[in-house]
């Protein structure tokens, strides 16, 4: 045979369960199967450590065996293709929101806690002060762009998936799941090695995506005073930035 | 003669408070591999303060997939990162068609598979810059197209890439439980030039079998098999891995120590015998 048809034999075992004995020399089939199942089980159990250690909060919902299950039919449809094991549960959100569209709560925990990781591992870049942003002269500012750091994401839930996960995690997990009647938007972000999350409000949504849009802040400034009396939009948008520059969700210039 | 140990996530305090006494970390290289956050931090912070090498579990050099460029080129950036003293990964391959089981499949022992390694080999080698370490593997399977013992395409490959070797000593002796061969002979016909560094780690035994699980203390045998290496080989690096049920850092520290001992005992005792 081949190498890549020895290696294509192998593979088909591990993912598949398919055994081509022609492959292989040995003294039985059971003990071939069995030897073939360290690999094969190892495969499984060093692939699900990782997804429980990305999606605790996740398992601590579902309970080890139905968590276990949906981790075993996830890995069947997306098994690893990244050189980092780190990447192996990126998927996840995604694949829950496909093939189980029903079980929204799931796909949020899950989105939740993938973004928590995600923001972990963000290019660590200075970030900005207040102390810098005092030293903006006057004229600058209409043209002055704010940079979000790369770990910030914009999330939108339909439960109360970040604060029950926080609830889930901890020692006395008492809180409900929640419906909102409309959308709740959050933001997650990492500082100095961990990871925030908080919800915000419909403004400040708006505020965020023009930020995202990279919009000067006089340009900034016009969008939201269509929500916004015209006279407190600039004291507005101050506090809102002054509470995200103490966050550190901005780099520095 | 240096020993050292695997650097893991859960003594990161404790190195950069105690700075404990060894000679260097070897870190696993796709740890690393990110683009900041807790492991860069860490790294940086541990390297002002020891040498490490890099540890690769990713490179699939046995792989029919296409080398994967994006993974070495971040290799050679963490390289040029952290100047590591050298560069090892494994025999073996970990996927094809794209996909990664994470595991360290062997290969079949074949000229096909001695060139088609080497030929990665060469190329790995240029890129980076230096000679790479390859690992031989513990294994639980044999193919009935191998040609070779899994020593003679060792060797084969080492010299046809010209790179060196890596002899995880319990690999030798889990895989010569496993399929029959005599671990001792083994090791005497490994060219000594080749050999950078040792592994020592620990795996639990079985009725039939033994799994190289890295998450138990070195056993008493692999322990007489270090010290027939060191008699062979003289005072090459060694280094002992726990990858999983990592104890405290105390506890490593002391088996450390203990190899420290069996390395000074073959010594002596090839220079009683000169």
């Amino acid at each position: 045979m081949k190498l890549i048809e020895i290696q294509s034999a192998v593979q088909a075992y591990l993912l598949k369960t398919e055994l081509n004995e022609n492959c292989f020399l040995t003294q039985d089939l059971a003990c071939l199967k069995e030897r073939l199942d360290i690999y094969r089980e190892g495969y499984y159990w060093r692939l699900q450590s990782v997804l429980k250690s990305d999606y605790a909060g996740l398992e601590r919902y579902l309970g080890e065996s139905d968590f276990d299950d949906l981790m075993i039919a996830y890995l069947k449809i997306h098994p690893s293709q990244s050189f980092s094991v780190r990447s192996v549960g990126m998927k996840l959100p995604e694949f829950i929101r496909t093939q189980y569209p029903d079980k929204v709560i799931w796909a949020e925990l899950a989105q939740f806690e993938c973004s928590l990781n995600t923001a972990l591992y963000s290019e660590d870049l200075a970030r900005l002060s207040m102390e810098a942003l005092k030293l903006i002269a006057l004229e600058q500012w209409p043209e002055w762009v704010f940079r979000l750091h790369p770990s910030v994401e914009l999330l939108s839930f339909n439960y109360n998936a970040p604060e029950f996960w926080e609830s889930l995690m901890s020692e006395d997990h008492e809180l409900d799941i929640v419906k909102y009647a409309e959308p709740q938007a959050y933001l997650v972000w990492s500082k100095l090695r961990e990871s925030y999350f908080c919800p915000i409000s419909l403004d400040e949504k708006r505020m965020f995506e023009c930020i995202q849009q990279q919009e000067n802040f006089a340009t900034l400034c016009e969008r939201l005073c269509e929500f916004i009396p015209e006279e407190r939009v600039v004291q507005w948008v101050s506090g809102v930035l002054q509470r995200w520059i103490s966050d550190e969700l901005f780099i520095a210039a | 003669m240096q020993f050292g140990l695997g650097l893991r996530a859960e003594h990161y305090e404790q190195i950069l408070e105690q700075k404990p006494k060894l000679d260097w970390f070897e870190i696993i290289s796709e740890d690393f591999l990110v683009s900041g956050g807790s492991p860069l931090y860490y790294l940086d912070k541990i390297r002002e303060n020891y040498p490490l090498s890099m540890h690769g579990v990713s490179m699939s050099i046995g792989s029919t997939d296409p080398l994967n460029w994006d993974y070495l080129k971040q290799l050679k950036a963490l390289k040029e990162r952290i100047e590591p003293l050298w560069i090892s990964d494994h025999l073996c391959w970990t996927g094809i068609r794209g996909i990664n089981t994470h595991d360290l499949l062997p290969l079949p022992y074949t000229e096909e598979a001695i060139k088609h390694v080497s030929e990665r080999v060469l190329q790995v080698q240029d890129f980076l810059g230096e000679a790479l370490v390859l690992e031989n593997v513990s294994s639980y399977i044999t193919y009935k197209d191998s040609e070779l013992s899994e020593l003679d395409f060792l060797v084969a490959v080492a010299e046809r890439a010209d790179c060196l070797i890596l002899l995880d000593v319990n690999n030798v002796y889990v895989s010569g439980f496993n399929h029959g061969f005599n671990a001792s002979d083994y090791l005497n016909a490994v060219p000594i030039k080749r050999v950078k560094q040792f592994h020592l780690a620990g795996h639990k035994r079985f009725e039939n079998h033994i799994i190289d699980t890295h998450d138990a203390k070195i056993i008493e045998e692999v322990w007489q098999l270090y010290s027939e290496a060191v008699r062979r080989f003289g005072p090459v690096a060694t280094l002992i891995e726990r990858d999983d049920n990592i104890p405290p850092l105390t506890e490593l520290m002391e088996e450390l120590d203990y190899a420290r001992s069996v390395a000074v005992g073959a010594t002596l005792a090839v220079a009683l015998l000169d």
